[in-house]
């Protein structure tokens, strides 16, 4: 169908007229003017006349052309290959999961069959639901191109939801003048993509709605790898690892299962089990790590079952990436030992550092540079090093933490005006107590969930009043609101602020219970090495990544630097392993009830609402919207003829 | 740049123009002319003067009286009296082509080259040389033998004052129908736009010369007609024909200018070759180099003699 977006700039075509009537009028002048021979302009005036025609002849033809391509081009030309007004318009909905690679063949089969109808009359649509939802383009009835774009979706390691297509499909039934207007859900009747889509009433510009695919009532087996995590750190070469697993059985019948676990290409554990009908099989293996360097390895859990229609779900990956203790440089004041209560915290083996200790390290003239690279730096003594400034703008532009810790001194009033703070008042000869701290912020997320009350009970002594910059964060404040610990984004790393140094001189914190775990936390939110999201769910979404990206296991997938997640499998990008999984809720394959009705979606107003659609005039801008134009070729056939006027009439400027 | 035209700058066209009748503008080119004279390196310019100088290394010893030196015994240059019998004819050329003004032009090339005519007459008749005026359109219009009275001079006036209005002008029959009237050794002087080949002036221009016929022809020209400019269509009515075209200046501009120029250098050649002068006039420009011309042919004349 062909057609225009605007028709009413083909007025414009007017506009002709007027190089036509500036053609007529100047063609031949009517007053003739005396000269006195033609002697000499006999000679050549007939060749040279009939050049002048053409050419005349020629600007006319272009200063037309020119006219007529902007009036078409305003009036955007649209070329489709359905009707304006179709009598029917059908969207598919196609489920990709890949819970529906055991229905495949049939909904194939049903793809063909609801694409046979396809006519100018009856364009149709589809939708891939799959992770994200892709769509085919605009109606259509190029049946081979639609086919051949939904087979090319059918296979996808990623799950399925309907609740957002039906809401985009609805919305894009809008976009189309149809007499009706029909939604076909091709699936393997999973009742998973489901859960949150059939809301009655939802769809308002859908005529009817239709399954198509799979036989209804027919369970899917499945036996599937739900988890495969390991548990704590990997810190030394050698070290065994703990490997928490979960295997549910979604089918109806107790079913044996024998699993194998690799580590790096070798079996480590192989393992016989029954497991229930709609039960579950979890246990902690301990895994003998072969790997003898300290390295990124790369491991895998795969079942085998008969009643298992599903093999992509058999499998799932896991990585066993090094993680190296975070260093820790203080800086030491002479002459008195104050960061006792600091080290004593950092070194105590509790629970979260026992296989983690962090690196220790005094921040002297020799150790600078090292400590531009570590994890944390607790400056407590600004003195220890001539340029502490400039070690610490380093350090937070590589990405650590900083921790500056108020002591009365210039220095110190100087390192901290350095980075933006003010300090108002040196010591306030007052008690304080803790009356605002933010639960929000990771350090102190995990104090909602034991004891927070603790906090309000530290007595804090000879406080200053610091004015922090514009872009801090104040965590926490004393009872006359000025901050107690403040949080500074700087460079790529943080710098935190504390209003008081942890002696008895200022504070009785050290004989709280949450002083250990505050500065342990604060340790583990600063490694820079164990904040780093390496475990991921296929979903076909793109990743940025820190480097090129291979597979152990599979080819390279990555595109650049952008790692797309679609592919289950373990991935060594830089020095460290990814793992994708598909996701696990997927494999529920518990089917939709025989029962179930999904035309309940429909808004029972739907044909009002389609009846005033159609009558009201509602697009042929809509009908026009995505389809080929050429009204850029035109602009540009505008613009040549524009330009060779130009060079016809001999013209040099506009 | 001599007195002469010095003399023309100052001049205006305009007031050429603005003078009521030919006698007047007759007057007003000669008395303009004659005002430069002490600039003019052409001698004889006081025709009617006739004396003996000291002869000086470098003088034509042909002048020299040699019986002026026998009674004197000193050498003297004997300045000839001009001659009484000579007879100039002027032909004007009056066909339709000459009714034309092009819009820097004051006044259109008939009334430019009447103005001519009559300054020319006025011109001879100070110098006691005799001259007729003949007009030529489709055939010749031969006004009688010259004569050099003034009552001749006022009749040919009168014979100015016709419109040009001749669908063609006839050289040949007419330089054909006037060579027995011409005497030999007269002088032909040609005042016309020459709108015709000039392959076919040859012929006749030769049966001149072989009657020791000096030649002088007066190119009248509009400037419009040299340029040629203008870039919209034109539509153009043949004065002569009346037929009419229409073309765009801008287009055969440069082919016109060109065959122009070949027109010019080829009558200025036809001439030169038989001994003769051209001259081009622009309508323009006050016409006070005819007058040397003129005197520069006539002198060439007298020393051919």
């Amino acid at each position: 169908m062909n057609g225009f977006a605007f028709p009413a700039y083909l007025s414009g075509f007017l506009l002709l007229l007027i190089p036509i009537i500036l053609h007529l009028m100047k063609r031949k002048p009517v007053v003739p003017q005396p000269y006195p021979s033609f002697f000499f302009l006999k000679k050549t005036i007939v060749r040279k006349q009939r050049r002048n025609n053409l050419r005349k002849f020629l600007i006319l033809l272009f200063r037309c052309l020119a006219f007529l391509c902007i009036a078409c081009a305003f009036a955007y030309p649209f070329v489709s290959d359905i009707a304006l007004t179709p009598k029917d318009a059908t969207i598919l909905v196609l489920d990709s999961s890949f819970s529906t690679g055991a229905s495949r063949a049939q909904m194939r089969s049903a793809l063909k069959s609801a694409l046979s109808d396809i006519s100018p009359e009856h364009p149709m649509l589809i939708a891939s639901a799959a992770g994200r939802i892709h769509w085919s383009g605009d109606f259509s009835a190029d049946r081979n191109a639609l086919e051949t774009w939904a087979l090319n979706r059918m296979d996808s390691c990623q799950t399925s939801s309907f609740a957002t297509i039906f809401a985009m499909a609805d919305s894009r039934f809008q976009n189309i003048q149809a007499e009706r207007k029909h939604l076909v859900v091709i699936t393997d009747r999973q009742a998973l993509p489901w859960e949150g889509a059939a809301r009655p009433g939802k769809l308002r510009n859908v005529s009817d709605i239709r399954i198509a695919g799979a036989e209804a009532g027919k369970k899917t087996p499945n036996i599937a790898v739900v988890r495969a995590e390991l548990a704590g750190n990997y810190t030394h070469a050698g070290q065994d690892l703990l490997l928490n697993t979960e295997i549910h059985n979604f089918n109806t019948a107790p079913e044996p299962v024998s699993l194998t676990v690799e580590l790096e290409k070798h079996i480590v554990l192989t393992k016989e089990t029954v497991i229930p009908a709609h039960g579950s099989f979890r246990e902690q293996f301990r895994l003998k790590n072969h790997v003898p360097i300290f390295r990124p390895i790369p491991g895998k859990i795969r079942i085998t079952a008969k009643n298992n229609a599903i093999s992509l779900d058999d499998t799932r990956y896991f990585a066993a990436n090094p993680v190296t203790p975070p260093t820790v440089f203080l800086t030491p004041l002479p002459g008195q030992n104050p960061r006792e209560f600091i080290r004593t915290a950092l070194t105590s083996r509790g629970d979260t550092l026992d296989s983690l200790a962090p690196d220790l390290h005094p921040l002297t003239p020799a150790t600078a540079r090292n400590a531009i690279e570590s994890d944390i730096l607790i400056v407590e003594n600004p003195n220890a090093v001539k340029n502490m400034e400039s070690i610490l703008d380093q350090q937070l532009a590589s990405g650590g933490t900083a921790v500056i810790l108020w002591r009365n001194s210039e220095r110190t009033r100087l390192l901290l005006n350095h980075f933006g703070f003010h300090i108002r008042k040196a010591g306030l000869r007052e008690t304080h107590r803790l009356e605002l701290i933010d639960f929000e912020h990771p350090l102190f997320k995990d104090y909602l969930n034991i004891n927070a009350g603790s906090w309000f009970d530290i007595l804090f002594f000879n406080v200053p009043q610091i004015v922090p910059p514009q872009n801090a964060r104040i965590i926490a404040a004393f009872s006359d609101r000025h901050p107690a610990l403040m949080e500074v984004p700087r460079g790529k790393g943080k710098l935190f602020v504390l209003a008081v140094p942890p002696d008895r001189d200022h504070t009785n914190w050290q004989t709280f219970a949450n002083f250990l775990p505050f500065w342990r936390e604060l340790i583990l939110q600063a490694n820079r090495k164990s904040t780093i999201q390496t475990e991921f769910t296929a979903d076909g979404s793109p990743h940025p990544l820190p480097g090129e990206v291979a597979s152990p296991e599979t080819e390279i997938i990555s595109d650049g630097r952008t790692f797309r997640l679609n592919t289950p499998g373990c991935y060594l990008c830089g020095k460290l392993l990814y793992t994708i999984n598909p996701p696990a809720k997927e494999s529920d394959t518990t089917p939709l009830p025989e029962n179930f009705d999904p035309s309940t979606l429909l808004n029972p107003q739907a044909a009002q609402i389609l009846n005033q659609n159609t009558a009201g005039k509602t697009g042929i801008l809509k009908a026009a919207a995505g389809k080929h134009s050429p009204w850029r070729l035109i602009l540009l056939t505008a613009l040549l003829c524009f330009l060779a006027e130009l060079g016809l009439a001999n013209r040099t400027v506009l | 740049m001599s007195g002469r035209s010095k003399i023309a700058d100052y001049l205006d066209v305009s007031l050429l123009a603005r003078l009521p009748n030919l006698e007047f503008r007759a007057g007003f080119l000669v008395d303009g002319f004659l005002s430069g004279m002490h600039a003019s390196p052409f001698r004889g310019g006081n025709v009617e003067f006739k004396e003996h100088r000291k002869y000086h290394p470098g003088d034509d010893i042909s002048d020299i009286d040699w019986k002026a030196y026998a009674r004197t015994d000193r050498l003297h240059i004997r300045i000839h009296e001009d001659d009484t019998n000579l007879n100039a004819h002027i032909l004007l050329d009056r066909s339709a082509s000459m009714n034309f003004r092009g819009p820097l032009a004051t006044m259109d090339k008939w009334d430019y080259a009447r103005s001519i005519a009559a300054a020319l007459l006025l011109f001879l008749l100070r110098q006691k040389d005799a001259s007729a005026l003949t007009l030529v359109g489709g055939d010749a219009d031969f006004s009688g033998p010259p004569a050099t009275t003034d009552l001749h001079f006022r009749r040919q006036l009168e014979r100015l004052a016709v419109n040009a209005d001749s669908r063609e002008c006839n050289w040949n029959s007419a330089l054909a129908e006037l060579e027995k009237e011409i005497r030999p050794r007269s002088i032909v002087i040609l005042i016309s736009d020459f709108y015709t080949e000039p392959r076919s002036l040859a012929e006749p221009f030769d049966r001149l010369r072989a009657k020791a016929c000096e030649l002088l022809l007066f190119h009248i020209i509009d400037p419009a007609e040299t340029d040629f400019s203008g870039t919209e269509t034109l539509l153009l009515q043949d004065n002569e024909t009346g037929e009419r075209l229409a073309l765009t200046p801008e287009l055969i501009r440069e082919n016109y200018r060109e065959q122009f120029r070949e027109h010019i250098t080829a009558l200025t050649e036809l001439v030169r070759s038989r001994a003769g002068d051209y001259l081009m006039l622009k309508t323009d420009r006050v016409p006070l180099d005819l007058f040397g011309a003129y005197l520069n042919l006539r002198a060439k004349r007298r020393k051919r003699r």
